[in-house]
This record gives C-alpha cells, sequence and structure tokens, in this order.
C-alpha cells in the first residue's frame, strides 16, 4: 500500500488519462491504474458537491460512491460517444441526484444507459469527438460574461433556472434565453475551433 | 421529431437541476429523438469540461484507502443483488417510464376527469408527494385555453394533439412556461395519450374550467 502515501499528493493531469491509459485500465482493473484516476477526478468532484450544500463528510461519502460507480461501469464507457471527463461527470451528477439532494427513492433510468443513436454523424461532429473537452472548454472561454455566468449555475451549483433568476435578480425568461444563446454560441464556437 | 424540449430545458436536464418528473419526460423524448440526444452530449461535454476546470477540495487522509475499502465491501454487497430489470424497448412506453407503468399502457387504471377525458395519476416517489399525470383524451376533444403558473411538460405518447403551436404527434413535447397559453385539441382517430408534468398549478381562462380545475387538481 506504500503507493497510497507515495501518491496521494501526486500532481495528476489530463495528458496522463488519455485513450491509451484508459483502454489499458478497461483490460486490466489495476488499482494502482485507478489511483491516478481518483487522484485527478476525486477532489474535483468533492468540490462539486460541497458547492452543492453538501458538508465536507457527507461530501467525501458521495464522492466516494461515485468513484466506486466508476470502477463498476467503466466497462460501460465508450470514448467513441464523448469524452471521459463528460462520462465521469453525468455519473457524479446522477449520484447528486441521487444521494445529494435525497428526492428520489429510486433512480430514473438515465438517458446515458440506453443505448441511442444520434442524428447521422457528419465530418463535423466526427472532427468534434476528437479532443472535444479541450475544443469545448476553449469555446466555453469565448462566451460573453452573462451567458457563461447561466451555464456555470447550472452546471457547477446545481441550481435550478428559478433560482438562477432569483441569484442574478433577473427574469426567468431572460435565464433561458442566455441559456440558448450560451448553447447556440458554443456551438459556433465549437465550428470556429474545429474548421 | 418535430417538437422537442426547449434547449434551455435540455441543458437543464444536463446539468441535473430539473425535477425528477420533468427529467423523466425529458428522457423518454431523448430515447427517440437523435437531434436532442446530440444536444444533450453536448451539454454533458460542458458538463466535463466545468468539471476539468473546477478547483480541487482537499481529500480525507488516507482517502484512497477508505475508497478500496468500501469498494470490497460494495463487491461483495454485488454478488447478493443480481436481479436486473428488464425494459421492452419496442414498446410504445419509453423505456425511462416503464419503470413505473411496466410496458403496456393500457395496464394503466383510468379515473374519469371530465368527458371524453381520462385521468391517471402515478407516483414516482415514494418518499415525496410526486407524480406524473397521464391524461386519455378522445378524438377531437379539446381542453379549455389554459396558461400556467409554473413550466408545463406535455409528453404525447399515442395519438396526437394540436395546439397554437402546431402538431404534437406520438414522441413530441410541448414544452410550455408561465408566458404561453394554449387550448390542445386531439386531432388524431385514435384516443391521445400523454403525460404531463407541472412545477406549478395550470391557470384556465374560463370560470367554469377552473372550477373544474380545482376539483381535478392538475
Amino acid at each position: 500500500m506504500c503507493y497510497i502515501d507515495s501518491c496521494a499528493k501526486k500532481y495528476v493531469t489530463m495528458v496522463e488519462i488519455n485513450k491509451d491509459f484508459i483502454k489499458k485500465f478497461q483490460a486490466e482493473k489495476k488499482k494502482k491504474d485507478f489511483e491516478i484516476i481518483f487522484n485527478f477526478y476525486a477532489p474535483k468532484i468533492k468540490s462539486l458537491l460541497v458547492r452543492n450544500g453538501a458538508d465536507v463528510t457527507l461530501a467525501e461519502d458521495i464522492m466516494h460512491d461515485t468513484m466506486i460507480n466508476i470502477w463498476d461501469k467503466i466497462h460501460l464507457y465508450n470514448p467513441e460517444k464523448g469524452s471521459f471527463s463528460s462520462w465521469i461527470y453525468t455519473i457524479a451528477r446522477n449520484n447528486r441526484i441521487d444521494l445529494l439532494r435525497k428526492k428520489s427513492s429510486q433512480p430514473y433510468t438515465d438517458i446515458s444507459e440506453i443505448d441511442i443513436p444520434s442524428d447521422n454523424e457528419n465530418s463535423q461532429d466526427i472532427v468534434e469527438r476528437k479532443s472535444l473537452t479541450e475544443q469545448v472548454k476553449n469555446a466555453i472561454n469565448l462566451l460573453p460574461e452573462k451567458q457563461r455566468k447561466v451555464i456555470e449555475l447550472s452546471f457547477i451549483n446545481d441550481m435550478t433556472q428559478d433560482e438562477i433568476a432569483v441569484e442574478l435578480n433577473i427574469p426567468i425568461g431572460t435565464v433561458k434565453s442566455r441559456m440558448r444563446l450560451a448553447y447556440q454560441k458554443m456551438k459556433d464556437n465549437l465550428k470556429d475551433i474545429t474548421a | 421529431m418535430k417538437n422537442c424540449p426547449d434547449l434551455a430545458t435540455i441543458i437543464s436536464y444536463s446539468s441535473g437541476a430539473l425535477s425528477k418528473s420533468f427529467a423523466l419526460l425529458v428522457s423518454s423524448h431523448i430515447e427517440k429523438c437523435g437531434h436532442c440526444k446530440k444536444n444533450i452530449d453536448r451539454c454533458h461535454e460542458m458538463g466535463g469540461s466545468f468539471l476539468e476546470e473546477i478547483d480541487n477540495t482537499e481529500l480525507d487522509t488516507n482517502s484512497y484507502a477508505m475508497f478500496l475499502d468500501k469498494l470490497e465491501v460494495s463487491k461483495n454487497k454485488e454478488t447478493q443483488i443480481s436481479e436486473k430489470e428488464i425494459f421492452d424497448k419496442s414498446s410504445e412506453v419509453p423505456v425511462s417510464l416503464q419503470r413505473y407503468i411496466g410496458s403496456d399502457l393500457s395496464s394503466l387504471k383510468w379515473s374519469f376527469l371530465a368527458p371524453g377525458i381520462k385521468k391517471c395519476s402515478v407516483k414516482i416517489d415514494q418518499k415525496e408527494n410526486k407524480h406524473l399525470t397521464f391524461l386519455k383524451i378522445k378524438s377531437k376533444k379539446k381542453i379549455p385555453e389554459h396558461s400556467h403558473l409554473g413550466s408545463e411538460l406535455t409528453l404525447v405518447l399515442k395519438g396526437s394533439f394540436d395546439d397554437e403551436n402546431g402538431r404534437y404527434m406520438a414522441g413530441d413535447i410541448a414544452d410550455h412556461d408561465h408566458t404561453s397559453k394554449h387550448e390542445p385539441i386531439v386531432t388524431s382517430h385514435e384516443d391521445c395519450v400523454c403525460v404531463i408534468a407541472t412545477d406549478g398549478p395550470l391557470i384556465f381562462n374560463s370560470f367554469i374550467a377552473n372550477i373544474f380545475q380545482s376539483i381535478a387538481r392538475i
């Protein structure tokens, strides 16, 4: 168990968690490899939960449950369908809904677990799939501040449209229109980046 | 698919900020809509991107060792629970709803709501009093004009209806908020079966319909 102390403070970057690394982990499922995934994502998932109102003890607990789900479901991850971070995000999101909000006594069947084909992928979509998260990150950074804020409050702070309206002191219609504009702009920015 | 949820609804679904009843209807729609699935995928990428960017929160000492202990415990539990739900992907009931109503629409227990309209309320959460309202409406029947105090999503499961915004067929979603007013009418020859999620009461624009609503509690 020597790697626990020696690696706990190791700075893990996304470069280490590349497609080959994930493929290798899917095939071998070694605890030592999972530690690299843990060291990168666990502090971020915990951070997300704390920002959503969990105290640090509960956040640590839900984060562990989330990491167990990631371990259990790793064979389901398909890089052709999206980035590893977006896959981790959906698992963290579902755990947050089921465990943190405690609004549900039964989890709903998540769309990500049903095999649904998207509309036929064109060359643009295929280009998008390559290093998508990096491109999306750049596209989000190009958003006007007001549009970025509503998206951030929704994704990071788990706020409903009503809650965002109260937080920013704007009508709910404005929240919705900023969300739509942000999405369209992000889509356009993606085209510019991938062009 | 002609009628999809508003993009803002799709974004809130992706971020997990929709209530369970709304999320169920959106995921039901996405099962048959490649266009929205693609939008959801892009939104999930935004979530992934935000996750990568968020500042780290310090973990407990020996957090990974504790995780490994819990992992062992969960592996032992796994061998005890082997029952898996089986869904019918060819059913007219979306997979997302099958956990609550099964795969056969005709098995719903309808009760009289108004002439030509039957209602079935299905609890989706035992802990909280959350439910979905299913309506079965006869051909040519009109629902009185109404607006909403909150938002309303209507997913068509069978048949079709028209309102001021166009025709809604099986799989389509009508996404209304407090700014919209509509008067749906069933246009299919068969009964129209739809499911509604609301976060505020409907406001009918006629006195009689309002009395009816206070009894029906939609």
